[in-house]
C-alpha cells in the first residue's frame, strides 16, 4: 500500500476514525492490525517472515533479560538470524552470480546457482531495527520489553515500517509503552508534515522522475555533453524528494497518531562536507551504522590508518546495505573515500570565521560538495538499473561526457530543473521553520496548506509511482 | 483612549480598504464598458500584427484586442470579489475556538479562494492564451482558447470544427475565416486523439459557444481504437459524464480517466493541470523528455544507423501499419462509440445545431490492411445514419488523400489540408448563403 495511493488514504481515514475512541493497550492493538494490514496489502507471505524476525528478537531480548548469562549466545542468535534473513532473501543471488562470474574467470561454469526469490518489502529497515533492540539490550542500554505486543507494534509500526526512520527502542518503544495524549498542536505539525511531504513526493520527486527514468533507460546517458549534469541534478532532486517526502509522510502520520519519529533528513544539500551531509542524510540510517557498526569496529580511537578503515568499511556495508549489487558497493566505497578524503584534508571552519568572505567561500564549497554527491547519485542510479543492463559500462560511458569541454545545457530541461532546485533549496533551508507549523500566524498556516494543496493539485504527478527507498 | 485608538485605526484601514476595491471595481467596470472603442484604438495602433501573430485565425483584430480588454476587466473583478469575499469569511474563521479546526478551515478557505480565482481566469481567452504562448500544445490549451475564441466571435454564424488531430491537420480554419468572415467564423474544437465518444465531451462547450453549425470530421480512427478518455481531465462535465455513462462507460477501462475527469469538475486548478504543468515545465511535461530534446541513447542510435538498409525500412514500414491496424477493432468499445455518436447527433438536432458530417479516411496503407469486417461495420454505421435536415452528409464531396500526401499515418501535409479545405469551403457555401469572396476550384 502506497502513501500516494488511493487505498492508502482510505484506510488511514478508517484507522484514524477509530484509533481515539479505543483506551491505550486497545490502540496498541488496533495498529498492530492495521500494521499489519498495511504490511500484507502486497503480500501476505511477507508477513512470515517480519512476524518470525519479531519474535525471534523478542525472545532473544526475553532471554537476555531472564538469564544474563546468556547474553552474548541470545545476541548472537538474533544477529544470525537477522542477517540470514537478510543474506538469503536480499542477497543470496547478487552472491552466487558474483561467485559464478568468479569461476567463469578460471574457466569453470555453475548454472542454476540463483534462487527465484522476491526481495520482501522493507525488510532491511526492520531488520535493522529489530536487531539494534537487542544490541541495546545486550549493551545494557534498555530493559528488554515484557511485552510482545508492544515490541511488536515497535517493529511493525506502519508509517515508519517500509522505509523508516530506522527507530531506535529507546525512543520508540518507549512511546508505545505510555498512553498516547491528543495533542492539537501534534496533529497540526502532523497534518502539515503529511501535506509537505506530499508535495515533495508528486511535485519534485515524481516531476524529476519524468526527465530521470528514461535518460537512464539506455545503455549510457544521452548525447548532452556537460549538459549530462542536468541529468544528474534531476536525480538528486528525486531522490531528496522521494525519500525525505517519505518520511515527512511517515512522521506526519505518527504525529496525528500522538508518536514522534526522529528526524531523518535536515538540509543535505546546503552542506560542505561529508561527514555533515550525514548528519542530514538519511540520520536514522547513518545513526545506526555510526553506533552499532563504526564504534564497534573502534570508531576513531586506534590512530589514523584504523579511522580510515573503519569508514571504508562502514560507508561500504552501508553501501550494500542499499542494495545487493555492485554499483551500491562501490557507491559506498566511494562516500567511505571521500569521508577519508575530507578527514584527511578538510578543516572546518571555526564559526567566527564565517564572516563575509568565508560565507563566499562557504558557498563554493557548498556548490563544490553538492557536485562530488552529485557524483555518488549517478553511481547509486546506476545501481537500479534493470537486470541484464552492463552496470560498469553505463558509469564508464556516462562519466567521461561529464568532464568534457563540449555539450548543451538544453532549456527544456532547465525549465523543470531551476524551479525543482529552488523548491529543494526553499524546503531544506527552512527545514528548521517547517518543524514549527503549529507556532505559525493563523494566516500563514492557511495559506501555506493551500498553496502546497493548490501546488500538488496543478503540477502533481498523478502516476501512482513507488518510492524509491521501498526497494531496499 | 487606547482602545478607542486601535479601533479608529482598525475602522479607518476598513474604510480605507473599501475605497480601493471600490476604486478597482469602477476601473474593472469602465474597462469592461469601453473595451470595444479602446480595442480599435489599440488595434490601430498595431496594425496587422496580430493577424501576423495568428496567423489569420483572428478575423478581426479590433474585436480581439476588446475581447482581451474584458478578460482583464473581469480578473481584475473577481480578484477584488473573491478578496472582500475571503476577509469576512476570514473574521468567522478567526472565532473558531479550536486550533486544528481552525487552521482546517482557514486553509480550505483559501484554498477555495485559489480555486475559484483559478476557475474565473480559465474562463477568459487570455489564460489560456498566455498558456500557450509559455509552451504551445495541441490538447487542452488550444481547445480552450478556440472555444473562447469562438464564443466571442460576432460573425452571423458560429462553425465550430470537431475532432481529433486528423480534424485539425485536414481543414484549416484561417481559410475558411479569411472567406466567409463576417457571415461565418470558423474555430478548431479539436483534441489529439478524440474519439466520437469525445463529441459527448465537447457537446456543453458547443452549447456555451453558441456554435449554429459543427463540422465533424469521422474516420475509422474516431469508431475502433480502443477508448482513451483523454479529454476527461479537463473538458468532462456532469452533464457529459451521465450521457456517457448512458452509452456505456462503466465497460471500458478508463477508470483513472473518468477519476480525474470527476476531480478536475469538484477542483479547478486540478483541471488545468495538463495546460498548467506544459505552460510552467515546458514540452518535457507534454512529450517526454527524450521527444522534447529530440534525443535519443548513443549506443542504440549508432546501433540504428549502422543496421539501417532499405528491406529494414521496409518491413518496419510494415510493421508500424501492422500494428497500428491492430488497434481498429469491432469490439465493446467501437459499440460504445456508436452509441455516442448517434446521441451526439441526436443532442445537435434537438439544440438545432447543423451537423456537416465529413465521412474521413485514414492513410491508405493503412485502411487496406484494416479488417474487412471493421471496414463494413463502418459503411454500415454511415448510411444508418438518421437522415434528418440538420444533418449534412459529406461523403463522397471532398478529394481523397493519397499515401504521398500524409506526412504519418493520420495526418497529411499542408498543401493537401490547403486544397481540402477550400473544397469543404465550397461545400458549405450553399449553407451559409453568401457567394464567397474567392472561389476556389476544386483540384
Amino acid at each position: 500500500m502506497l502513501f500516494n495511493s488511493i487505498e492508502f488514504l482510505f484506510f488511514f481515514a478508517i484507522v484514524l476514525l477509530c484509533y481515539y475512541r479505543l483506551a491505550h493497550k486497545m490502540q496498541n492493538v488496533f495498529l498492530l492490525a492495521a500494521s499489519f494490514i498495511f504490511y500484507g496489502w502486497w503480500d501476505w507471505r511477507f508477513l512470515i517472515l517480519m512476524m518470525s524476525s519479531i519474535f525471534v528478537d523478542y525472545q532473544c531480548g526475553r532471554q537476555m533479560a531472564n538469564h544474563p548469562e546468556r547474553r552474548k549466545l541470545a545476541l548472537l542468535f538474533s544477529i544470525t538470524f537477522n542477517m540470514g534473513i537478510l543474506g538469503f532473501f536480499k542477497y543470496f543471488n547478487f552472491f552466487a552470480e558474483s561467485f559464478s562470474d568468479l569461476i567463469a574467470l578460471f574457466g569453470m561454469h555453475l548454472d542454476g546457482l540463483t534462487l527465484h526469490v522476491i526481495l520482501p518489502v522493507g525488510i532491511s529497515f526492520y531488520t535493522f531495527q529489530s536487531m539494534g533492540y537487542c544490541i541495546d539490550c545486550y549493551q545494557g542500554k534498555l530493559k528488554p520489553s515484557n511485552s510482545l505486543l508492544e515490541y511488536a507494534l515497535y517493529v511493525s509500526f506502519f508509517p515508519q515500517l517500509v522505509a523508516g526512520p530506522i527507530e531506535k527502542a529507546h525512543h520508540l518503544l518507549v512511546q508505545v509503552q505510555k498512553p498516547r495524549i491528543y495533542s492539537e498542536s501534534l496533529a497540526l505539525d502532523g497534518l502539515w508534515l503529511m501535506v509537505l511531504g506530499y508535495l515533495k513526493k508528486v511535485v519534485i520527486a515524481d516531476r524529476c522522475a519524468q526527465i530521470v527514468d528514461p535518460c537512464f533507460a539506455g545503455t549510457a546517458l544521452p548525447e548532452l555533453g556537460y549538459g549530462n549534469w542536468l541529468l544528474i541534478y534531476a536525480f538528486a532532486l528525486q531522490i531528496y524528494g522521494d525519500f525525505s517526502g517519505y518520511t515527512d509522510i511517515a512522521r506526519g502520520i505518527a504525529k496525528i497518531l500522538g508518536f514522534d519519529l526522529m528526524k531523518n533528513f535536515g538540509k543535505p544539500y546546503l552542506v560542505a562536507d561529508p561527514s555533515e551531509f550525514w548528519q542530514n542524510w538519511h540520520i536514522s540510517l547513518s545513526t545506526w551504522l555510526r553506533e552499532y557498526l563504526y564504534f564497534g569496529l573502534g570508531g576513531n580511537k586506534n590512530g589514523e590508518f584504523k579511522t580510515y578503515r573503519n569508514l571504508m568499511l562502514t560507508m561500504a556495508i552501508g553501501g550494500l546495505w542499499h542494495g545487493a549489487g555492485w554499483a551500491y558497493f562501490i557507491w559506498g566505497l566511494y562516500q567511505g573515500v571521500v569521508l577519508v578524503v575530507f578527514r584527511m584534508f578538510g578543516r572546518k571552519p571555526a564559526r567566527r570565521e564565517v564572516q563575509f568572505r568565508h560565507k563566499v567561500l562557504h558557498i563554493l564549497a557548498v556548490i563544490v560538495f553538492f557536485h562530488i554527491t552529485c557524483l555518488g547519485w549517478l553511481i547509486f542510479r546506476v545501481g537500479s538499473l534493470p537486470k541484464g543492463h552492463d552496470q560498469i559500462g553505463f558509469l564508464g560511458n556516462s562519466l567521461k561526457p561529464l568532464f568534457s569541454t563540449e555539450g548543451t545545457l538544453p532549456l527544456n530541461l532547465l525549465r523543470v530543473i531551476i524551479p525543482m532546485l529552488l523548491l529543494t533549496f526553499l524546503c531544506q533551508s527552512l527545514h528548521e521553520v517547517m518543524e514549527r507549523f503549529s507556532q505559525w500566524s493563523l494566516f500563514k498556516r492557511g495559506l501555506a496548506l493551500a498553496s502546497c494543496l493548490v501546488a500538488i493539485a496543478c503540477i502533481g504527478v498523478f502516476d501512482g509511482s513507488g518510492f524509491i527507498y521501498f526497494q531496499f | 483612549m487606547v482602545a478607542d485608538l486601535s479601533t479608529f485605526s482598525s475602522k479607518a484601514r476598513r474604510l480605507k480598504m473599501l475605497q480601493i476595491s471600490a476604486g478597482l471595481l469602477l476601473v474593472s467596470f469602465t474597462l469592461w464598458h469601453w473595451a470595444g472603442p479602446i480595442g480599435i484604438q489599440i488595434a490601430n495602433q498595431l496594425g496587422n500584427l496580430p493577424d501576423k501573430l495568428f496567423k489569420g485565425r483572428i478575423p478581426s483584430s479590433a474585436e480581439f484586442v476588446a475581447d482581451r480588454l474584458r478578460d482583464l476587466s473581469w480578473l481584475l473583478a473577481s480578484a477584488v470579489l473573491l478578496g472582500i469575499a475571503a476577509i469576512i469569511l476570514w473574521h468567522q474563521v478567526r472565532i473558531i475556538s479550536s486550533g486544528l479546526r481552525r487552521t482546517l478551515v482557514a486553509g480550505f478557505l483559501l484554498f477555495v479562494i485559489l480555486n475559484l480565482f483559478t476557475w474565473s481566469a480559465s474562463q477568459t481567452a487570455s489564460f489560456w492564451l498566455a498558456l500557450y504562448a509559455s509552451s504551445p500544445t495541441f490538447k487542452d490549451t488550444s481547445f480552450n482558447i478556440e472555444r473562447h475564441l469562438l464564443a466571442e466571435s460576432k460573425a452571423e454564424r458560429r462553425f465550430a470544427v470537431i475532432g481529433s488531430s486528423q480534424a485539425a491537420s485536414e481543414v484549416d480554419c484561417a481559410i475558411l475565416n479569411k472567406r466567409f468572415y463576417p457571415s461565418a467564423s470558423f474555430s478548431m474544437l479539436h483534441f489529439a486523439g478524440a474519439q466520437a465518444s469525445d463529441f459527448l465531451v465537447f457537446m456543453p462547450y458547443l452549447r456555451s459557444s453558441k456554435a449554429s453549425d459543427v463540422i465533424c470530421y469521422v474516420s475509422q480512427q474516431s469508431i475502433y481504437p480502443r477508448t482513451s478518455g483523454h479529454t476527461y481531465l479537463p473538458l468532462l462535465t456532469s452533464e457529459s459524464l451521465v450521457k456517457l455513462w448512458e452509452c456505456g462507460l462503466y465497460q471500458e477501462e478508463v477508470w483513472a480517466n473518468v477519476r480525474f475527469g470527476i476531480l478536475g469538475m469538484a477542483i479547478p486548478s486540478f483541471r488545468i493541470r495538463r495546460g498548467f504543468s506544459t505552460a510552467f515545465f515546458g514540452p518535457v511535461a507534454e512529450d517526454g523528455v527524450l521527444k522534447s530534446l529530440e534525443l535519443s541513447h548513443q549506443t542504440e542510435k549508432s546501433l540504428n544507423e549502422q543496421n539501417e538498409s532499405p528491406e529494414v525500412a521496409i518491413d518496419k514500414t510494415g510493421a508500424q501499419v501492422a500494428s497500428v491496424a491492430a488497434d481498429y477493432l469491432k469490439s465493446h468499445s467501437s459499440e460504445f462509440q456508436k452509441r455516442c455518436l448517434r446521441l451526439f447527433l441526436a443532442e445537435c438536432e434537438e439544440l438545432n445545431l447543423r451537423v456537416h458530417f465529413i465521412v474521413g479516411q485514414v492513410h491508405p496503407q493503412l485502411d487496406a490492411v484494416i479488417p474487412v469486417e471493421v471496414q463494413n461495420d463502418f459503411n454500415e454505421l454511415i448510411d444508418e445514419l438518421p437522415s434528418h435536415q440538420s444533418l449534412h452528409l459529406i461523403r463522397g464531396e471532398l478529394p481523397r488523400h493519397q499515401s504521398n500526401e500524409y506526412s504519418d499515418w493520420m495526418h497529411i501535409h499542408r498543401s493537401s489540408r490547403n486544397a481540402f479545405t477550400h473544397a469543404l469551403a465550397n461545400v458549405l457555401e450553399p449553407f451559409i448563403g453568401i457567394e464567397s469572396k474567392q472561389k476556389v476550384k476544386l483540384r
